[in-house]
């Protein structure tokens, strides 16, 4: 995965995992880093660095929006063009996956 | 009472990772930073129980000194504690506890921090070289000063190249910090600092002697280099046609100083200068005066100035002429008169002209190769019919004194 140069075309792993956790709830940071732990079973240990880049990026791209702040913690939520564009990523690797499948069995 | 502790780093802004290493050793040590000054940025230590803590350089997102309250809780909240700014380009963050996850799991996007302050960090390089080529740019609008100061000015160019490669260093190190962030490779938090500490404590004491006497001690050896004696006092040839040759009146007296006001018994003002460097083996610059006997008429009846010089190669010549002549030129008080430069007919030179100033003062530059004779001349003969006497100067091989 790379990063999109001008808008969210392709995302990259974390900015997709960080879409996916909205996609039921309203989350703050630490919340999002929780559920992508957990997703992940720990592979990708969500930091804070990495985490306030791509919210600020996808509250700046229209991907996320607050909803609260209490007191310093804020809270998210997804929008209509976010969930656009997570659907977009998972059909993208879906027919990567698709694909790869295809040719390990003519592979074989 | 604290115990604290006060180092200089100079580590530079473009090796975060080498600086997390070292601040890293320093708590090892039981040191823990606890803020870094402005300049030469002095971190400021305190002794505790040694620990393995990390510390981590986030590029500064914008261009506030402080970050927000906002994002200072956010990486509290992931148990990153925020210390200090580290110049305008990082902030500084430490984690106590060694399960604490690391501020990045996504070099793709680190490298959007890093991509906005290797332009920043690009563009005060750029300004830094430009004041650099400023600098480096004098000595070739005023040649002659090399020849002056060969030393100093040897110096003074080492010391701005070192400065400038310094820089260009640090700007490449970013964009190659960015360009691996952006290839999908983490950053390394480890990186030997002693080799970078030694390079940049060099150029800093380098700096600090070019500050220091030391700049004057060159400047006091320059001058050493050159031996001023009464020209009636030296019996070897000199590049010089003597004043009398261009015609001298009875009311005239050629003596080291004033007859008439006898000002300034110390100063001769019949002498030739000689100095030799790497730059110019050979140089006189021969300064003759008459005064009139007369006190009723102006105390200098005629004068004549040369300057000749043998260099190291004939490009020096060239400029070093046309630099001298220009200067000689000048006329005091009168901004902006430009000589009228006439060429001459004179075979076996490559330069020969002559120039016409206010009054009755006249200038001749002659050039052979790397050998070069500037005449300023003041008085009633012309210059034009004694080219041939200075033509002559070069037939003959001079040694310096």
């Amino acid at each position: 995965m790379a990063l999109a140069k001008k808008s969210l075309e392709i995302l990259t792993e974390t900015m997709f995992y960080v879409l996916m956790a909205f996609l039921k709830t309203d989350m703050c940071g630490t919340d999002v880093a929780a559920f992508i732990d957990q997703k992940t079973k720990g592979r990708i240990q969500m930091g804070p660095g990495t985490l306030y880049t791509i919210l600020a990026k996808f509250q700046s791209e229209g991907l996320l929006e607050e909803t609260e702040i209490q007191g310093r913690k804020r809270t998210y939520r997804i929008t209509d063009r976010g969930r656009r564009i997570y659907a977009e990523e998972v059909e993208r690797l879906r027919r990567c996956l698709l694909d790869a499948e295809e040719e390990a069995h003519t592979a074989l | 009472m604290k115990h604290r502790l006060y180092l200089p780093t100079f580590l530079p802004v473009s090796f975060p990772d080498a600086m997390e290493t070292f601040l890293e050793d320093m708590a090892k040590k039981g040191w823990f930073l606890k803020k870094v000054g402005y300049f030469l940025s002095f971190c400021q230590f305190e002794k505790g129980t040694p620990a393995p803590v990390r510390y981590r350089l986030e590029p500064i997102p914008d261009t506030v000194r402080t970050p927000s309250q906002e994002m200072v809780q956010f990486y509290e909240d992931f148990g990153w504690k925020y210390l200090t700014p580290f110049s305008h380009f990082f902030f500084i963050f430490v984690a106590e506890n060694p399960d604490t996850p690391e501020i990045h799991c996504d070099p793709l996007v680190q490298a959007k921090g890093y991509k906005r302050m290797c332009r920043n960090f690009s563009v005060f390089g750029l300004a830094a070289l430009v004041l650099l080529v400023i600098f480096l740019g004098i000595p070739l609008y005023h040649p002659s000063f090399l020849l002056e100061r060969p030393r100093f000015s040897a110096f003074a160019l080492v010391t701005l190249l070192a400065f400038a490669v310094l820089i260009l260093w640090s700007v490449l190190r970013l964009w190659k910090i960015y360009r691996n962030l952006s290839q999908g490779n983490p950053l390394s938090h480890h990186k030997g600092y002693l080799n970078i500490l030694s390079l940049q404590t060099i150029v800093l004491a380098l700096f600090v002697l070019f500050l220091l006497p030391f700049s004057d001690k060159l400047v006091e050896w320059d001058e050493n280099d050159q031996i001023t004696q009464s020209l009636t006092t030296v019996e070897e040839p000199l590049p010089y046609v003597p004043l009398a040759e261009m015609g001298i009146s009875p009311d005239w007296v050629q003596t080291p100083y004033d007859p008439i006001t006898m000002g300034n018994e110390n100063s001769d003002s019949n002498y030739i200068r000689s100095r030799t460097n790497f730059l110019a083996p050979i140089t006189f610059h021969i300064s003759q005066t008459a005064y009139h006997t007369d006190p009723n008429l102006p105390a200098v009846a005629t004068s004549m100035t040369s300057y000749y010089g043998e260099m190291s190669n004939s490009f020096l010549a060239k400029i070093v002429g046309m630099d001298l002549a220009n200067l000689y030129a000048s006329t005091p008080g009168i901004s902006g008169y430009k000589m009228e430069k006439k060429p001459l007919s004179l075979s076996g030179f490559s330069q020969a002209y002559y120039g016409d100033l206010l009054g009755n003062a006249q200038i001749l530059l002659l050039r052979q190769e790397n050998r070069v004779l500037i005449v300023h001349y003041a008085g009633d003969a012309s210059l034009k019919d004694h080219v041939e006497d200075f033509a002559k100067l070069f037939t003959q091989s001079y040694t310096p004194l």
